[in-house]
């Protein structure tokens, strides 16, 4: 089913948010100014940051990649309580559910988006850039547009849902 | 201080100045031209109020959330453990782990079903009537596996009791099954063939108690013919087996329930007894341990734990089980006959 981007993004607009809030907190553990921040927008694209290039090239790698880490943890975090009464019980209540759809929406906007992988890419075709960052940054660029095309599959969704409610069911399982 | 800079419309460009307030004292080495104060400001640039109120909203949702956690994450351990055990066959653990979990989950309705069925399997059938009666209602679902499990050992289950039909005639006769009439076990099962496994086991029971063991074993083997499984009939060939001192085919009986139910204490028990006949103490008391174990409780249990620690010179051990069993009446009553054997009242090699 296609929904367009804009719809699920705004239905899941506290992933939206928290991308944008990952992307700054890189910036600001990294000391690279930002000028602009956008949490959310009912557009396109849904948020954005706007940053300062920094001189190190890896840092831009880490300031667009951030989210995706932030994120997962986050979603994982937040949908932990919740997925063992839904994935393990079935008996879920009202703020379990309240919080895997919040799990869920966080770590579904985990990935970086196209913009962000523009950033990379212009970023590590400058001078000077390291080759060991070269060959971190390629794949990841490639992912990136990759997870991109998946999401009109839903691949950002069903990543979601496969953290939140993947990582309690697995944790239960390697300590059973 | 608040952003005059538009880095959308600026450059970078370096002027001297800085382009967000002018000052001089501009950082060199960066793209844009900061001064110190402006570069740490945007630095950390501000998180608005909302995005803070928002953050701190989900963290106190999460923080209650994660009270419950530990607990949710134990009863989900129990419940992924009792389905192993129940994988492994070993019916008492996961009845065990089951129960925790229904207590602190009680909503979880896959745990009520393999506990459920976990009851069936270790005979206890009035944990199982229990869930079942919660269960009721509720809706079964093909692809569920305690679904499927469950509705596997109701049908089962109807092999172990009387149907509603044939109960007021049973009545009849509660008092005095070994008066029963072997004349009426063909018409009763004419009328109700349903209830075939359960008039065949009742009229083995009435056979044994009147010492018809050879009777009793054909009937026996006709409830196996149609169900090998029937663990009351296992049960009673094991206990027709001891009787006619058939101890390997007893054993062979033992291992059938224990094939079915590796917990299965009604079959541990009788086997580490056998075992001891046969002069194997140490397979016994291991055996014997491991059924007292499983079933505190259970006076034939702790009684063959006694004759175990008995043969195997263990008095310090015995004699406290033996002290143990007197506080309880049915514990003491089957204590007498290890108590008798010790004495040498009893032979336990006949």
């Amino acid at each position: 089913m296609f929904i367009p981007g804009m719809y699920v993004s705004m239905i899941t607009f506290p992933g939206v948010v928290v991308h944008e809030l990952a992307h700054q907190l890189f910036c600001r553990w990294l000391k690279v100014p930002v000028f602009k921040v956008v949490y959310y927008q009912f557009d396109n694209p849904a948020g954005y940051v706007l940053h300062e290039r920094p001189k190190q090239q890896w840092k831009s790698l880490f300031i667009s990649i951030g989210p995706f880490f932030i994120n997962t943890l986050l979603g994982i975090l937040i949908a932990l309580p919740a997925a063992l009464p839904i994935a393990s019980f079935s008996n879920p209540g009202f703020i379990d559910i309240v919080l895997l759809y919040l799990g869920v929406s966080i770590a579904m906007h985990a990935f970086p988006s196209r913009g962000d992988a523009e950033v990379i890419w212009s970023s590590i075709r400058e001078e000077g850039t390291p080759m060991w960052l070269k060959i971190l940054a390629y794949p990841v660029v490639g992912l990136i547009h990759l997870v991109a095309i998946g999401s009109f599959f839903w691949l950002d969704a069903i990543y979601g849902v496969a953290v939140t409610i993947g990582f309690p069911k697995l944790l239960v399982a390697l300590c059973s | 201080m608040q952003p005059i800079f538009n880095p959308d419309s600026t450059g970078n460009g370096h002027t001297g100045t800085c382009v967000n307030c002018g000052c001089e004292g501009v950082i060199p080495g960066y793209r844009h031209a900061l001064c110190g104060d402006c570069r740490s400001y945007f630095v950390r640039f501000p998180i608005p109020r909302w995005v803070q109120l928002f953050g701190a909203a989900v963290l106190l949702l999460l923080a209650l959330a994660l009270t419950q956690f530990p607990k949710r994450f134990s009863a989900a351990l129990s419940l992924q453990r009792a389905k192993q055990a129940i994988q492994q066959k070993k019916y008492v653990t996961a009845q065990r782990r089951l129960q925790d979990v229904v207590a602190d989950q009680p909503g979880c309705l896959d745990a009520k079903k393999y506990l459920a069925v976990a009851a069936f399997y270790n005979f206890d059938f009035a944990e199982l009537d229990r869930m079942d009666s919660i269960l009721a209602g509720t809706d079964i679902e093909e692809t569920n596996a305690a679904d499927n499990e469950l509705d596997y050992v109701l049908r089962r289950y109807k092999d172990y009791y009387p149907s509603d039909s044939l109960r007021p005639k049973l009545d009849a006769y509660k008092d005095s099954a070994e008066t029963l009439q072997l004349s009426l076990y063909n018409t009763w099962l004419q009328q109700y063939p349903d209830d075939f496994a359960y008039i065949t086991t009742l009229y083995a029971s009435a056979c044994i108690s009147l010492d018809k063991y050879a009777m009793a074993d054909s009937l026996l083997n006709t409830a196996l013919h149609r169900n090998g499984n029937h663990m009351r009939v296992l049960r009673y060939k094991v206990y027709l087996k001891q009787q006619l001192h058939q101890s390997d085919s007893a054993l062979y009986f033992c291992d059938r329930i224990l094939a079915i139910n590796k917990e299965a204490t009604i079959a541990l028990a009788p086997k580490a007894r056998i075992l001891l006949r046969q002069g194997k103490k140490k397979d016994a008391l291991q055996l014997a341990e491991e059924s007292y174990s499983l079933s505190q409780g259970d006076a034939y249990s702790m009684a063959t734990l006694a004759l175990a620690y008995h043969f195997n010179k263990k008095f310090g051990e015995r004699d406290r089980l033996i002290q143990q069993a007197s506080h309880d009446s049915v514990q003491a009553s089957y204590m007498e006959y290890a108590r008798d054997v010790i004495s040498g009242k009893e032979n336990f090699n006949p």
